[in-house]
């Protein structure tokens, strides 16, 4: 049951947990929320954008050195041959 | 082929460049990641027709999670194999510390830089492996702990949502799907890309599959292991082509 705390994705997407909690009351705090969409906690939107912007940056960090290798080496066979 | 060829070597010369324990631990990583980064990437993107497909080729949701678990603990048993090779083997110890970064490391980066933008006639020489090389063990390495710790968390939901707050969840959850992926993106993208896809690699270097490397290539990739091994004079042309 409390696997439905999670939506597809892995994340939670809500309940009202506190440290040492037990199974149960989280079963149960997970059928509370569903009744009271209001009490869901918000989602930490805010570290999921900087991962967003992590992966982005290293995307752009791949591409630019694939893209200075390849024209780097353009260029030297280029020059070699004339 | 012998362990250490004449000297100098002829460019055909092969050298031997890792173990076979070694690339059975690479052979283990490469089947578990990939494995872990389908099933993995299906979640990640379920919502998408990538994800749909995945998922169903995958036999759905439960067969899904089962698989990405079992090769989850295969990771655990690979990283542990890993460890003990590392640390208690001497051959390992030294592959550990020739991996440690160095100062030298990031003035080759930037000198790499200036010859790809044709500022240096050659590259620099580099040891037995290349800052990009370490860069890629390291991360590959620290992410899959990473991996195996939220991993974990995630696993063992029930349990840990009656130590942890939820907000340890909801971040595990994040870190885990966006480290996944930037493994992904490092080891398929970026790893393959260098071994194989880059200029005089393509469309395929054979080191992963023999554990040798060409005494041209050594010259050439790693001047500061081959004169190590040969001393400064060049490996000695035989008239025959050179074999990625």
């Amino acid at each position: 049951m409390v696997t439905w705390l999670y939506d597809c994705n892995g994340s939670v997407t809500g309940g009202r947990f506190s440290p040492g909690g037990d199974t149960m009351m989280t079963a149960l705090g997970w059928a509370t929320v569903v009744q009271d969409a209001a009490e869901i906690p918000a989602a930490p939107t805010a570290l999921r954008s900087v991962a967003r912007v992590v992966l982005a940056v290293l995307i752009a960090v791949l591409a630019s050195y694939i893209a200075l290798e390849q024209i780097g080496t353009w260029r030297r066979r280029r020059r070699n041959r004339d | 082929m012998t362990d250490v060829p004449d000297n100098p070597p002829s460019k055909q010369a092969r050298v031997r460049r890792f173990t076979a324990v070694e690339l059975a631990q690479h052979w283990a990583l490469l089947v578990t990641l990939t494995v872990l980064a389908v099933t993995g990437l299906a979640l990640f993107a379920h919502g998408t027709w990538l994800g749909r497909t995945l998922i169903a080729l995958e036999g759905g949701m439960e067969t899904r999670g089962i698989l990405h678990r079992c090769f989850a603990v295969l990771l655990m048993l690979i990283v542990v194999w890993h460890f003990l090779y590392v640390v208690f083997t001497e051959r390992g110890h030294r592959q550990l510390m020739a991996m440690l970064p160095t100062r030298a490391d990031f003035s080759a980066v930037g000198a790499l830089i200036a010859y790809y933008l044709g500022r240096r006639p050659e590259p620099p020489p580099f040891g037995r492996f290349t800052p990009l090389q370490k860069l890629q063990y390291w991360g590959a390495g620290l992410g899959s702990l990473v991996m195996i710790g939220t991993g974990f968390v995630l696993w063992f939901h029930t349990q840990a949502m009656a130590v942890m707050p939820k907000w340890v969840i909801d971040v595990t959850a994040i870190v885990h799907g966006y480290e996944g992926l930037i493994l992904f993106l490092l080891l398929f993208g970026w790893h393959l890309y260098i071994v194989h896809l880059s200029p005089g690699n393509f469309p395929m270097q054979t080191t992963f599959l023999t554990g040798t490397i060409s005494a041209e290539r050594l010259f050439r990739e790693h001047r500061l292991e081959y004169e190590e091994l040969f001393g400064p004079e060049e490996p000695r042309d035989d008239g025959e082509r050179d074999e990625p």
